[in-house]
């Protein structure tokens, strides 16, 4: 009975010692991860003074026992420790400790040299627990990086092994209990020591566990909080007053026109795309031009005008994010990035994305715009070869060849097309590259421009280029790609080979069509797209814009217009015919009716203003002015006439600049059947009123 | 006959035509009515700040196109504006401390202390410049 009790008690003094070890090597990895070696010794000191105190609380137990005639005994074992706290020497401490024994000639003395014999064990075994913890506080700096390297898919992968490490700490703290309960009841001497020795491990698993308890616990919180992000995003996405689909100019425009006619509309705009929206047209030009060697990474340029500016439209902080939309009391524009939509559900007001999630809204707009051709020879090529080949479209394509530019890997590139980007690719690299790049430039057609320019001016626009520096073939298809070394070499329809470091294709565009399909809404036949009417309304609460929307133009027929002011025009129209439609969707709104104009240059001097229909296969008339002798420029305005009643459907200005474009857009509109073409080619400057002032001081 | 036919016939076909304008013919006066009526393009120029019914513009290009208003910000931008355009008669530096301070706390994201700490230093402003003419 004596033994057993006393048993008990040691356990508990066990436990406790055990307890603060650990709480002093977690206290130590808070302040900054292992120490020195021999810092152990101070904290080993206050040992004894807790040791004393235990003994101490002890015999106050045994006073209020009945075995009052222990009391003697208890004041030899206070003796004993102040003895072997007083000693450092360990031959010394056992000499002592035997000799004092072996004095006595007590009945009880086995007893009291067993008792002796546990204290000193459980000393050395506390010097251990110092030792190991040292050797894991010195690994455990490492451990805390491993968690962050790893994915967050792989985290998920991880937590089951924790979940079975936490199944394991659970089994070794029986273990450790069973431990100690034989230790107390060995009896003999000679067994005492190996029995003391076997907590040990168990102890190192502990702390090896404890260790990893502090890793989860650093872990959950960024886990748990992520999910409650996902749980509010999923919530404030069921349903948005005005939905979006796309992110682009037609999309942006179209929020800023909704919210400018509803001042607490709420807009989501659900973009494939991963970036802000962004204004395309500086991606091959301004950016080239005007950019410096930051351009590739912040997309930013500092126009003639000086004002450094980039391509987005806002920054971030003009969007309310998706999961406060719902609560923000005064609306506002929300932007979901890089999540495609595949369908919507005109009879339930709903958007469906590629991930399942669904959308629903009270009015839609369809902005999906466009995206480049892809080609077969090309797609067909072998890997190798396509990681030297390019669509230029995104902001992704320009930094991919700025950069290749800038670092030299590349100094050959060929451009596939002859449409006004591809053309305005060569002039751009080779206005900022000069000799430094070789730019040729490979197309099927005869001319670039050639679906836009009348022949005579394509001629022109060819011999520019060429003039410019560019390596132009023309009338020539790439029948072949293949890989070699470093480069790529393309096999032409004429026989020639041509070696290049980077292929950039941009042949044509074509319209995100396949969500149209999908939600059975009508695509135009001839022209592609969705098609909308006059209003830009495609159905009950959907409308279109930009690119994708072939439209009733009221003086111009059917039209899909892929340029960056008919995006703008028809977003904001779009966006205005939304917030201001009827509840019950029947009520009409504005008609399209401002004719959007584009600009493009692929030549010093080859500066183009067009607006309308303009397309080379119907007849055109050109009114040049006279070649001057001092000035380069060649000036002119082009009509391009109706086929059916013969009045002016388009204008395309050469080198003419200021407020032009408005007197185009009036003759556009009133349907003019022209026959005198001088007459009316005087409302274009086609000569500077400088030179004529000069000439009148001259004369005077 | 056959031959002046077909000339005759070749320049009708013709379907890029290239005419040239000197110079002393292009600064003779224009003639006719309706070329002179072309250059009337009142109505493709951009409406300002205000419609011609009196409602404000708010995409117009002095707001940055609509962008104030579409802004998260958007609806105290619209208080600021809309209290600065109704009293024409005091100077602008002095009317609208409220709504100003409101805009500008969202924009910057302030706290609402930080906010509270800016509309009083403003309305103190406001009273000290009704104090100096005293």
């Amino acid at each position: 009975m004596l033994l057993r009790a006393v048993g008990r008690q040691m356990t508990s003094v066990i436990f406790r010692q055990q307890t603060a070890v650990r709480s002093i090597a977690m206290s130590r990895v808070a302040l900054g991860g292992g120490g020195h070696h021999h810092e152990p010794t101070p904290v080993y000191i206050p040992k004894p003074g807790s040791l004393d105190w235990t003994f101490f609380s002890r015999s106050h137990t045994k006073s209020a026992h009945e075995f009052e005639p222990y009391k003697p005994e208890i004041g030899a074992f206070i003796g004993a420790v102040a003895f072997i706290g007083l000693t450092l020497i360990a031959v010394v401490i056992k000499t002592d400790v035997f000799k004092k024994e072996d004095s006595h000639g007590h009945g009880h003395g086995h007893a009291k040299h067993s008792k002796k014999h546990e204290e000193k064990h459980e000393q050395k075994h506390e010097e251990k627990e110092h030792a190991e913890p040292e050797k894991k506080e010195e690994a455990k700096p490492e451990k805390p990086a491993e968690p962050k390297e790893p994915e967050p898919a792989q985290k998920q992968a991880e937590q089951p092994e924790q979940a079975e490490e936490k199944q394991e700490t659970k089994d070794a703290e029986p273990k450790e209990q069973v431990d100690d309960r034989q230790t107390e009841e060995a009896v003999h001497a000679r067994r005492a020591p190996a029995a003391a020795e076997e907590p040990a491990p168990s102890t190192s698993k502990a702390d090896a566990v404890e260790e990893k308890r502090s890793e989860q616990q650093s872990m959950k919180p960024s886990e748990s909080t992520e999910e409650n992000t996902t749980t509010t995003s999923a919530d404030g996405l069921l349903h948005c007053e005005y939905v979006i689909i796309g992110s682009g100019t037609a999309a942006y425009y179209a929020s800023l026109s909704i919210r400018a006619k509803q001042a607490e509309a709420k807009v989501l705009m659900i973009g494939e795309e991963p970036e802000l929206p962004y204004n395309r047209p500086p991606l091959s030009k301004e950016l080239w031009w005007y950019g410096d060697e930051t351009s590739a990474t912040k997309l930013a340029y500092t126009p003639l005008s000086g004002k450094k500016r980039d391509i987005f439209y806002e920054v971030d902080g003009f969007f309310v994010s998706p999961e406060d939309l719902p609560k923000a009391v005064h609306g506002g524009v929300a932007l979901l990035r890089g999540r495609k939509a595949v369908k919507i559900c005109e009879e339930d007001k709903k958007v469906i994305l590629e991930d399942g999630t669904t959308i629903g809204y009270d009015k839609l707009l369809i902005a999906t715009g466009v995206r480049p051709k892809k080609e077969q020879v090309f797609e067909e090529a072998s890997e190798e070869a396509k990681q030297k080949i390019t669509y230029f479209h995104y902001p992704a394509d320009f930094k991919r060849v700025e950069r290749g530019l800038a670092d030299k890997s590349v100094q050959k590139v060929t451009i596939i097309g002859n449409g006004l980007l591809a053309s305005e690719l060569s002039y751009s690299i080779k206005r900022k590259y000069g000799e430094n790049v070789e730019v040729h430039q490979v197309f099927e057609e005869k001319y670039p421009a050639e679906d836009i320019l009348p022949e005579h001016i394509a001629q022109k626009s060819i011999e520019a280029i060429r003039k410019g520096g560019v390596d132009v073939r023309a009338e020539q298809k790439v029948e072949g790609v293949r890989k070699c070394c470093k480069n790529v070499v393309l096999k032409l329809s004429d026989g020639s080979e041509l070696r290049t470091d980077l292929v950039v294709v941009a042949t044509g565009e074509e319209p995100n069509s396949e969500i149209i399909e999908a939600s059975g809404l009508k695509i135009d036949e001839k022209l592609g797209g969705v098609r909308a009417d006059k209003c830009l309304k495609v159905g009950e609460n959907v409308w279109a814009a930009g690119a994708i929307a072939t439209f009733e133009d009221g003086v111009l027929g059917a039209r899909r217009v892929s340029s960056w002011e008919n995006a703008q025009i028809s977003g904001r129209l779009a966006g205005e015919n939304m917030a201001t439609a009827a509840a019950d969707g029947k009520s009409e709104g504005k008609a399209f009716w401002y004719q959007p104009s584009f600009f493009t240059k692929f030549a010093p001097h080859l500066h183009i203003n067009a607006i309308g229909k303009c397309d080379s296969s119907l007849e055109t008339v050109s009114v040049h002015a006279e070649p001057d002798k001092d000035t380069p420029l060649e000036k002119a305005v082009v009509f391009y006439k109706s086929k059916e009643d013969g009045s002016i459907v388009g204008v395309l200005l050469l080198n003419v600049f200021g407020p032009s474009l408005d007197v185009a857009r009036r003759i556009i509109d009133d349907r003019k059947k022209v026959d005198e073409y001088k007459e009316i080619a005087k409302l274009f400057p086609l000569y500077d009123p400088v030179k004529s002032d000069e000439d009148d001081a001259k004369s005077a | 006959m056959p031959i002046f036919s077909l000339i005759r016939k070749m320049q009708c076909h013709v379907k890029d035509e290239v005419l040239y304008i000197g110079k002393k013919e292009f600064e003779e006066p224009i003639k006719s009515e309706w070329v002179l009526e072309m250059q009337n393009t009142e109505k493709y120029k951009t409406i300002g700040p205000t419609f011609p019914d009196g409602t404000i513009n708010w995409q117009c290009p002095c707001m940055a196109g609509g962008s104030l208003v579409a802004h998260r910000c958007g609806n105290f931008f619209r208080e600021l504006y809309i209290c600065m355009k109704s009293d024409d008669t005091r100077d602008p530096s002095e009317k609208c401390p409220n709504q100003f301070v409101n805009w500008a706390a969202c924009m910057q994201n302030m706290s609402d202390e930080r906010r509270e700490q800016m509309r009083k230093a403003m309305t103190v402003d406001t009273e000290e410049l009704k104090i100096n003419p005293k």
